[in-house]
């Protein structure tokens, strides 16, 4: 992984093709190589969908090798969505075949004259680009079934759906699972848009030959390895829970504790949880031969997903995940799994941010466009936007679009973008990191990261609560960080309650790249991470006030808690001032 | 804890059908208790252990707020009592008992008193009772065997819906056998009551 391979999409006389060393980007991976190639290439006052934005994908640092869990790539860019700068990530295959031939990131950069389409297909031998108008508006199962036919079985694909190459600020850009299916999905700030506007259709990358990266220490890296795996199956959330009923265990919980989003933000628990919860999702795919516990790429040893069928056991989609059920499901009032998964087929399919269109098809719920709880109008609302209709055109981008469109005061979105399944007035501190991320509300900017492990700002006694915004600001950096090391935030369970396999993690790295990083340099990287994207996000013209809630949330309050968002600007302002 | 009054039914259930049941087990059933007895007393009468609710239960919620304190939270009448596992995602894990990140909930977290009293009082109550995750399919079994109360609509539901499973002989009522359809009469009348079920496990 020492090389970048740079495809200028606007070269005269067609896309052009150069492989140069890592150079200065040396030691960065996943989403510490995306956020530090835009922030240091793309003007940030760019046009998202101009030819000076560039999107880059990034495996992470260990992956590729056989180190469990390590299948992350992320994906960045100037996000059409926020305008600021953008990391999505997703599991899939992309990211192991991309480190194996020995890419740190593919830079996509410049933009076609015209409205062709391509189709990139890499492998050992090299990079070819083919111009492929017939695959155009091609939905993306489709597509991935006609990359089979022409390439085989073996190959790992990153694509665009139709509403990708509409440019819609919601597209988001799929990659293929173990099946070669195009399930995960680098989901948030319309990414899929940017890789539109690049005339980039699908980057077809071919497994055949590819082996593992050899570590510089062999023996003290598969040592290590084992460490790490064993962590990871002996934790409850890892190795019991996750497992066996996927994210979506924690509808229930989410519900109970009153922070669970219902009919667009309106009230914190919804009656219907219990037909959507993950325990009845795990039941339902279990009788109906479906699979409860499968995993997104090779390698993943804690297997948090499933494959989900009909009545009948035929395939519908992959196990939707939480944040897809709860969007599509109580944010919607829909209680129905069958027309979830439906949803998130075809989100999967036309190439959407499944959090995005949930939220967005709630805001027109709101405004009248349906009824909250009408599964078959959502799923008629979902077709607009894949056909593109003037209707689907606003709803394809995003709920703060469609709220304005329809004139609908409570959008619930930061920067833009839309908020995850947690109310922020439930759960306040998850407020603060959605009001303060780099990337919009995100609900994994900040995540369960092991903070007292790492010491990110001194010493945290577990029985004395910490502020909020000091929290939220270790939590992020720390997040920062993970997010460089290609491997699943659900390590995070593990590392956060168990030192010995948060050790295990850094002696991988170590025994990886020969090195001894030692936690403080967990903490540095993180935090240089933040600072390129903050740095970034401010030559963009974001200012402090852009790092706030939507206002109705200090004012609207939210049941069955009655409270409000009660963090206050000034604290808020305090996040980044480390 | 039940009451002469109380209408009772024993159901006979094959052992892999005991998953019909999940629906209701996390939507809430209910336990008749004396109200002031703390979370963790209450659980021990419940016939949890106290290792399995120390290493297990890790995430609770009495009348929808978090619980950081199992000894010194105390159930009143017509409380909500859940319990789950650990849990993922960051909001996952600021919902555990004293979760380093319970800064994140302070407006919503049960407050703990430690001064209360801890002595129960003499006076029956309510409990509603949600079994989330693994917590629920550890226990399932527990608690339907000791027996539990389900409002009379919720299990006539149940039975309507899962003719297959309470077929001939496995009602009973009063010491009777009762047929699907008589049993289905019989709940038709106490649509709005609480009925005791315990269930007997088969292979």
């Amino acid at each position: 992984m020492d090389k970048i391979l740079r495809i200028n999409m606007g070269a005269s006389g067609g896309p052009s093709i150069k492989e140069e060393p890592i150079g200065s980007y040396a030691g960065l991976g996943g989403r510490g190589l995306t956020s530090a190639i835009i922030s240091n290439e793309v003007p940030p006052l760019c046009h998202a969908l101009g030819e000076e934005n560039k999107i880059v994908f990034a495996p992470g640092l260990l992956s590729g090798t056989a180190a469990a869990m390590s299948g992350r790539i992320s994906v960045g860019c100037k996000s059409p969505l926020t305008g600021s700068i953008k990391e999505s990530n997703a599991g899939g295959q992309a990211a192991q075949a991309l480190a194996r031939l020995g890419y740190a990131a593919i830079v996509i950069e410049g933009k076609p004259v015209g409205e062709d389409m391509y189709r990139i297909f890499i492998n050992q031998q090299g990079v070819t680009i083919e111009k492929d108008n017939s695959l155009k508006m091609t939905p993306n199962y489709d597509l991935i079934d006609k990359m089979k036919k022409k390439y085989g079985e073996k190959i790992a694909c990153i694509s665009i759906g139709p509403a990708g190459e509409m440019r819609m600020s919601a597209a988001s850009i799929a990659i293929t699972d173990m099946e070669v299916r195009p399930t995960r999905h680098a989901g948030r700030g319309g990414v899929g848009a940017v890789m539109g506007s690049k005339g980039v259709k699908v980057i077809v990358i071919d497994e055949t030959g590819l082996r593992n990266r050899e570590p510089k220490d062999p023996e003290k890296f598969r040592e290590a390895n084992k460490r790490w795996v064993d962590g990871l199956k002996k934790h409850p959330v890892t190795g019991q829970g996750l497992p066996a009923y996927g994210t979506n265990v924690l509808a229930n919980i989410i519900n109970e504790a009153g922070a669970y989003p219902t009919n667009n933000f309106s009230k914190g628990q919804f009656e219907g949880v219990s037909k959507i919860s993950g325990e009845t999702l795990a039941e339902t795919e279990t009788k109906r031969g479906g699979v409860a516990t499968h995993g997104c790429h090779r390698g993943c040893v804690i297997q948090c997903s499933g494959i989900y069928v009909d009545k009948k056991g035929n395939y519908v989609t992959k196990q939707p995940e939480y944040e897809t059920i709860w969007a599509h499901g109580a944010n919607c009032g829909i209680d129905d799994l069958d027309v979830i998964a439906t949803l998130d087929y075809w989100d999967d399919n036309y190439g959407l941010d499944t959090i995005e269109m949930g939220a967005t098809i709630a805001v027109a719920m709101e405004a009248g466009l349906a009824k909250f709880g009408d599964g078959k109008a959502a799923i008629k609302l979902l077709h607009e936007v894949g056909k593109g209709t003037p209707l689907g055109r606003i709803l394809g981008n995003g709920a703060a679009f469609t709220a304005k469109a329809f004139g609908i005061e409570r959008a619930p979105v930061v920067k833009g973008q839309a908020m995850p399944a947690y109310d922020p007035r439930a759960v306040q501190g998850i407020g603060v990191t959605y009001a303060t991320s780099t990337m919009g509300a995100d609900h994994t900017a900040g995540y369960a990261i092991a903070t007292n492990i790492l010491k990110v700002g001194g010493f945290v006694d577990p029985l004395k609560p910490e502020g909020q915004i000091e929290l939220s600001r270790n939590l992020q950096i720390a997040t920062a960080a993970i997010d460089s090391t290609g491997m699943c935030l659900f390590i995070a369970f593990a590392i956060m309650d168990q030192p010995e396999t948060f050790q295990a993690l850094l002696d991988l790295i170590n025994a990886f790249y020969g090195l001894d990083m030692k936690d403080s340099d967990v903490v540095e990287l993180g935090k240089k991470v933040l600072k390129m994207e903050r740095d970034f996000n401010t030559r963009a013209g974001f200012t402090k006030e852009h790092d706030r809630l939507p206002h109705y949330f200090k004012k609207e309050k939210i049941a069955p808690h009655n409270v409000v968002f009660q963090v206050k600007d000034e604290e808020l302002d305090q996040v980044f001032n480390w | 804890m039940t009451s002469q009054n109380d209408i009772s039914i024993n159901l006979i259930v094959p052992h892999n059908k005991i998953n019909i049941f999940i629906p209701i087990i996390q939507k809430g059933f209910f336990i008749k208790t004396y109200i002031g007895t703390s979370i963790m007393e209450f659980l021990l009468q419940c016939g949890l252990s106290e290792e399995y609710i120390l290493n297990n239960i890790k995430t609770v919620f009495l009348d929808c707020k978090p619980v950081d304190d199992l000894n010194n939270t105390f159930i009143k009448n017509n409380s909500t009592l859940s319990l789950s596992g650990a849990m993922p995602g960051l909001v996952g894990a600021v919902m555990r008992i004293k979760s380093p990140f319970q800064s994140f909930r302070n407006t919503i977290s049960y407050p703990m008193k430690l001064n209360e009293s801890t002595t129960a009082t003499k006076k029956e109550g309510l409990v509603t009772i949600k079994l989330f995750n693994t917590v629920l399919s550890d226990n399932v079994m527990l608690f339907l065997t000791r027996g539990i109360f389900i409002v009379g609509s919720t299990l006539l539901s149940l039975i309507k819906e899962n003719k297959s499973v309470f077929k001939k002989n496995i009602i009973h009522y009063k010491g009777n056998i009762l047929q699907n359809s008589a049993a289905v009469t019989l709940l038709s009348r106490h649509q709005n009551d609480l009925i005791y079920v315990k269930v007997a496990v088969v292979d």
